[in-house]
């Protein structure tokens, strides 16, 4: 395989896991942009949807539902720690949200180890993306690979339209702007922190779901994925949605590109980057809250 | 490793620990030329290399051997995924002379023993063992001499102390993906064993001489 194809191959692939992550950066930056809250049960999330995806996927046979499924119970979960808990938090110093939501996540992350077990867990593809590679330009990618790139993508740009085109968007942008000053003109942001905690949550389910036949389903899947997030919503700026995603994709690809022409620099590279980022640029590539 | 085997190094190709992607190791392989990858991975990182390797087709054009396996790692795949693959440990629940410690522990707990679980016993009843054998002396140096060269066989055959450095020598079974095996918990059929000194690092070789 040329040198050409062989890039194409590792910026095809890093796409398709930088997808994944951002995900579950979306939601995290989402969270901490309208409510400033740094959301460590995030992790918990994704492995949650994980596992309830499995569980139902057991129970109707069918891949796309039970990733649906899974989406809407943490979803439905995520709303409901954001009403009975994390509200209760508003405006308080940070420590205090992040011993709850760090709390939360050992919390779930046990219920799942109690109620699964330690052992990773069998998620395959569906049969329909199990086929052979296909060539993409000189380079040959697995289907599931495609599928994900272009799922995400919609997805992504679906909640990404929804934001900018929509008065319920608009609104989400006025809370992450400024959120007293949208409260005091009449904006009731805890509807909004409700349905933000949801997506996010319902979102992160999602992106553990569909890691499953890549990355293999264990307890630990939603720590790995958000330590990732985090440096990307970092790298992307706190809050800013574009550069959430926009950072996603450079870090999948980064990983990937570093992975095959350095191996051992791999995992450095990302942290690298973010203290670059950090150094120069402290508000994020792109801009924090509000840009 | 070269002259040992009659093989050829075609390539070696790092991947950090606990990796996401392996899509450029796969991309290397698949460029080398080789007719078999031998994967120096455990637990969840041979999960994910071994499911990103099938959905790659690289299982189509070389043979994949997983150097460290158990019941943990066939659990979490695909009867392809699994059929695609050897694996090697050095303890498998079915192997002659692990019958009475894996039923033992199939009793206790309600699955298969891993391999951690038999090394982790076979230390423990040798460290108690030459405790005992010493009046009950913890002492280093009083346990010392009575394990070197030691031969014993708590969870499998053929295991000794090597007095050099005091590893344990311990076979080495090289694994089939079994398929058909996920209900009997038989992810892997043993189809060779080897194992022993041969396989080990010289004491020479690795500058070790207690």
């Amino acid at each position: 395989m040329s040198l050409a194809a062989n890039i194409l191959e590792g910026i095809i692939y890093g796409a398709s896991l930088g997808m994944l992550y951002v995900l579950v950066a979306l939601g995290l930056t989402l969270i901490f942009g309208l409510m400033e809250v740094v959301n460590f049960a995030h992790g918990a999330f994704v492995t949650l949807g994980a596992y309830l995806g499995i569980s139902f996927l057991d129970l109707t046979g069918n891949f796309w539902l039970s990733m649906v499924l899974a989406g809407v119970v943490v979803g439905v979960l995520g709303l409901a720690i954001e009403r009975t808990l994390i509200r209760r938090l508003y405006g308080e110093e940070p420590i205090y949200q992040l011993l709850l939501t760090f709390g939360l996540a050992l919390l779930l992350e046990g219920a799942v180890i109690l109620t699964y077990g330690q052992d990773n867990q069998l998620l395959s593809a569906p049969a329909l993306l199990q086929g052979s590679p296909v060539p993409v330009g000189p380079a040959t990618v697995p289907q599931y690979r495609v599928f994900l790139i272009l799922f995400t993508g919609v997805l992504v740009a679906g909640i990404w339209l929804a934001i900018q085109r929509t008065k319920l968007g608009l609104i989400v942008k006025a809370g992450i702007e400024d959120r007293e000053r949208a409260q005091m003109i009449g904006v009731r942001l805890s509807r909004v922190n409700m349905l933000i905690m949801a997506v996010g949550a319902g979102l992160a389910a999602v992106s553990g779901f569909l890691s499953g036949p890549l990355l293999g389903v264990s307890p630990q899947l939603g720590t790995g994925l958000l330590i990732v997030s985090f440096v990307i919503v970092v790298i992307g700026g706190l809050g800013n949605i574009r550069g959430t995603i926009i950072s996603g994709l450079m870090i999948g690809i980064l990983f990937s590109l570093t992975s095959f022409f350095y191996p051992s620099l791999a995992n450095p590279v990302i942290y690298v980057a973010m203290a670059v980022v950090l150094l120069v640029r402290p508000e994020g590539l792109f801009g924090g809250v509000g840009s | 490793m070269e002259s040992e085997t009659d093989a050829d190094m075609m390539g070696r190709v790092l991947a950090p620990l606990g990796a996401d992607d392996y899509s450029t190791q796969i991309s290397k392989a698949r460029d080398s030329g080789a007719d078999a990858v031998w994967a120096a991975t455990v637990g969840a990182d041979s999960i994910k290399l071994v499911k990103q390797a099938v959905s790659a087709g690289l299982t189509d054009e070389m043979e994949i051997l997983v150097g460290v396996v158990g019941n943990s790692v066939g659990e979490a795949l695909s009867d392809e995924e699994l059929g695609s693959i050897y694996g090697g440990a050095n303890f498998y629940w079915t192997a002659e002379g692990s019958g009475d410690f894996s039923d033992e522990f199939r009793n206790d707990v309600g699955n298969p023993p891993e391999w951690w679980a038999a090394s982790a016993f076979d230390a423990t009843m040798e460290a108690l063992t030459a405790v005992d054998e010493n009046d009950g002396s913890v002492a280093n140096a009083d346990i010392r001499p009575y394990i070197e060269e030691r031969e014993f066989s708590w969870s499998r055959p053929d295991t000794s102390w090597r007095s050099c450095d005091h590893r344990a020598v311990q076979p080495y079974y090289l694994l089939e993906g079994n398929p058909s095996g996920s209900d009997s918990g038989e992810y892997w059929s043993i189809i060779d064993d080897t194992g022993g000194e041969a396989i080990m690092r010289s004491c020479e070789n690795t500058g070790c001489g207690l």
